[in-house]
């Protein structure tokens, strides 16, 4: 239904008063007259606004609640690889301490006497030479040459 | 439309709608107008009739107090609305606003807590980079004593499994008021395993390190030892515990109430600093060997105890330091263990001989005397109505080179006698006793020394020949250090390198030398030393193909004057004699056989040197 504003007729034979004529200056400069919408159109744009509103917003929960769970996976998966990782690095940890323990003099000479050597009678026989003998190679020891590498990598932490 | 209705007005308004059963006439009564009086809600007072008459007009039910009542009580209440509103308004505004830090800080305080990352240890290497202490990461068990309905039944199942006293622990578990309480610390994996798998409600694990010494006692004085929450507590441990412990971590975690990490919460913190690894200066072969042959010679000699210092003459790197714990009734001779102190550089004895040769050097230094001089030395000397004698025999004429080779007692006086009391004093500071030797090692022991202005008659006597003075091992071998080293003296190292946490490797610098005396002078008392092991007291210190300097020491420990006497023997000195590369020295407390340092350490130097020498590949003489 189109609703048309129609501007109030002076009655006739009155004369026009100061205040009327105002009014009626005012009623003159009135909008233009426009052409409204039906009713029913409106209601379904905003049926339709609403219906886009709904889904975004139920999208945007989903959004949240999916990038909510993917934290949640990765954080799990952050921790089963510090995890993985501390395991590893206790166990290199365990194979540096048994490796020093089966290295130590002590393991060596009881392994010596397992195997049915003997202590010989005095220290070995110097040999003389006339100038010094060479130095050994530079990092006989493998577990400082290569701790000096992997300490860096290590967790800090116990 | 219609207009709506006041209620208010609509209540204090008289009605205008008739009445049922009035007439017109009767309306006018209650017509405002016709009203002489108003009252408040603009409600017509009837008139009142006098005297108590069945004429009295009947008021309308609660007509005039619920009309006139209704605008102050609705004006009242809200007011109070208002005032409530406003209240709350403020409140939350100063809530808000003024305080929301408070609270938020509070809330976080609920749900924040903040964790210590305990630094990983640093490790300690010998000086070819074998462990010497490790840590290795372990489990602690703990416990929820809230959590645990039964304490006894628990103790039970987890006290066979940890080591635990049952009692003791369902003591422990039965402590209602605490949230935790440690079951066990540091355990083996395998017992936390099992102790896993019992599926014990409230029993939980945290994640400790723990210190192993890979070589078991070896070098343990020396080494020291940590407490249980990885803190050093004797020896290197404890000597240089800033540099080996790291830097603590802490983590601000945000966690549910069940204690479990929130994904997106807080998880904030500074990360631990891994300690810095030591590299001594020690050799782990040579200390095993010097262990060994000085428990040997401890129990050859039935000797209560004795120590070793093995160092590198051009470094003043310690390469080996001992200390061996003599037969008891419980157990043979072994080196001694952790928490025992470090012997050469904590104990002090009176060094007998091998103190002479600061004498002669000071002698020789302020040129008194030569390798040649002749002095005419008898037998034995009063001094003060105390009697000093040779031990061994010999004609009155010595030379200076000859008192050395004999280590007369008598011969030594003299010549201390002809230096005096404050060149002699000096010369003993000069030599660095009566101050720690400056290796750093925790509890060093000075010595002692008697100041110059308090010697009394028989001091420049007794002191010259090692007695009235006592001074750690390493002091008097780092006298032999500095002739070896062609009279400067340098001071002694135990710390080659440190390992940062970053694995850098940083070489430290030698210690700090000063001449002591003149390069001529430590020639020829190297000559003279020389000259003690080839045909003096100590020729038990020779080496097959080495030449070796050195000197015996044999001290009666106090009581002095009567038996039975008690001994402290020594022998100090280096090889090659001509280009000296090693020096040690050997101290037995008490030997019981061959009481003397020319039999008892003289032979022990000389089986620790041969092999010292040949692990360090010093070419034998021609």
């Amino acid at each position: 239904m189109t609703a048309i504003a129609i501007p109030a007729r002076p009655r006739a034979g009155a004369a026009p008063s100061h205040r009327s004529r105002r009014s009626a200056d005012r009623e003159t400069r009135r909008a233009p007259l426009a052409l409204v919408e039906a009713p029913s159109r409106r209601a379904a744009k905003q049926r339709r606004r609403f219906t886009a509103l709904g889904s975004a917003a139920v999208l945007a929960v989903f959004t949240i609640v999916a990038f909510h769970a993917l934290l949640a996976q990765s954080q799990v998966a952050i921790d089963r690889l510090d995890q993985r990782t501390a395991t590893a690095e206790q166990r290199y940890e365990q194979a540096r301490y048994e490796h020093a323990v089966l290295a130590s003099p002590e393991r060596i000479v009881q392994r010596a006497a397992e195997l049915g050597l003997v202590a010989p009678a005095g220290p070995p026989t110097a040999i003389p030479v006339a100038n010094d003998l060479p130095a050994p190679p530079e990092g006989t020891s493998s577990t400082l040459h290569g701790w000096t590498e992997v300490k860096p990598t290590l967790v800090a932490a116990p | 439309m219609s207009p709506r209705r006041d209620p208010i007005a609509a209540l204090s308004r008289p009605t205008r709608r008739p009445v049922p059963g009035l007439r017109p006439a009767d309306r006018e009564v209650v017509r405002p107008a016709a009203q002489p009086e108003r009252r408040l809600g603009g409600d017509p007072e009837p008139p009142r009739p006098s005297g108590r008459g069945t004429g009295r007009p009947r008021r309308p039910p609660g007509r005039h107090r619920v009309a006139a009542a209704p605008r102050a009580r609705l004006l009242a209440i809200l007011v109070a609305i208002v005032l409530v509103y406003a209240t709350l308004g403020v409140r939350l505004v100063e809530l808000q606003a003024g305080e929301s830090g408070r609270y938020e800080r509070l809330g976080l305080d609920q749900r924040v807590s903040t964790v210590e990352l305990p630094a990983e240890r640093g490790g300690i290497f010998d000086r070819n980079g074998n462990d010497l202490a490790v840590s290795v990461g372990r489990s602690s068990i703990w416990a929820d004593p809230r959590q645990i309905t039964k304490p006894e039944a628990t103790a039970v199942r987890l006290a066979p499994l940890v080591g635990a006293d049952p009692v003791e622990l369902a003591a422990r578990l039965s402590q209602k008021q605490r949230a935790f309480v440690y079951v066990a610390r540091q355990v083996e994996d395998d017992v936390t395993d099992q102790v896993r798998a019992l599926g014990l409600r409230g029993v939980g694990f945290v994640p400790e390190s723990k210190r192993y010494y890979p070589a078991g006692s070896l070098a343990a004085p020396l080494l020291g030892f940590v407490g249980v929450d990885n803190d050093g507590l004797a020896g290197v441990e404890v000597g240089y515990e800033s540099t080996l412990a790291g830097r603590a971590g802490e983590m601000k975690v945000e966690r549910d109430p069940q204690g479990r990490d929130l994904p997106e919460g807080v998880r904030r913190g500074r990360a631990p600093e891994r300690g810095t690894d030591l590299v001594l200066t020690i050799d782990q072969s040579l200390q095993y060997e010097v262990e060994r042959v000085l428990t040997d010679e401890v129990t050859k000699t039935r000797a209560k105890g004795g120590t070793v210092v093995l160092a590198d003459v051009r470094t003043g790197d310690v390469l080996g330091m001992a200390t061996v714990d003599g037969t008891t009734a419980d157990a043979a001779a072994h080196p001694a263990p952790a928490g025992t102190p470090n012997r050469p550089l904590t104990d002090v004895f009176e060094p007998g001989s091998t103190n002479k040769v600061v004498t002669i050097a000071a002698a020789l230094e302020a040129g008194l005397v030569n390798p040649a001089t002749v002095l005419s030395v008898p037998g034995s000397l009063l001094v003060d109505g105390q009697k000093y004698e040779d031990v061994h025999t010999h004609p009155t004429a010595l030379s200076v080179a000859d008192i050395v080779r004999l280590s007369s007692n008598v011969g030594t006086i003299l010549i201390a006698r002809m230096l005096g009391r404050d060149r002699f004093d000096a010369a003993l500071h000069n030599f660095g006793f009566g101050s720690p030797t400056g290796l750093g090692f925790p509890g060093e022991a000075s010595g002692l020394l008697l100041p110059a202005d308090q010697y009394n008659s028989t001091s420049l006597a007794s002191m010259p020949i090692g007695n009235g003075i006592a001074v750690t091992a390493m002091q008097m071998l780092d006298v032999y250090l500095t002739l070896a080293n062609d009279g400067v003296a340098r001071t002694p190292r135990l710390v080659a390198a440190t390992i940062a946490a970053d694995g850098h490797r940083r070489e430290l610098a030698l210690g700090a030398s000063r001449r002591v005396v003149s390069s001529q002078t430590a020639a020829t008392m190297r000559t003279m030393l020389e000259s003690v092991v080839a045909d003096g007291t100590g020729v038990n210190a020779q080496i097959a193909g080495y030449r070796v300097a050195g000197k015996t020491g044999t001290a009666r420990k106090p009581p002095y004057e009567h038996p039975p006497y008690r001994y402290v023997t020594s022998f100090a000195g280096f090889a090659p004699a001509d280009a000296p590369r090693l020096a040690a020295i050997v101290v037995l407390d008490e030997p019981q056989v061959n009481a003397t340092g020319g039999q008892a350490a003289a032979p022990t130097f000389a089986r620790i040197m041969q092999y010292a020498l040949a692990v360090d590949r010093v070419p034998a003489g021609p």
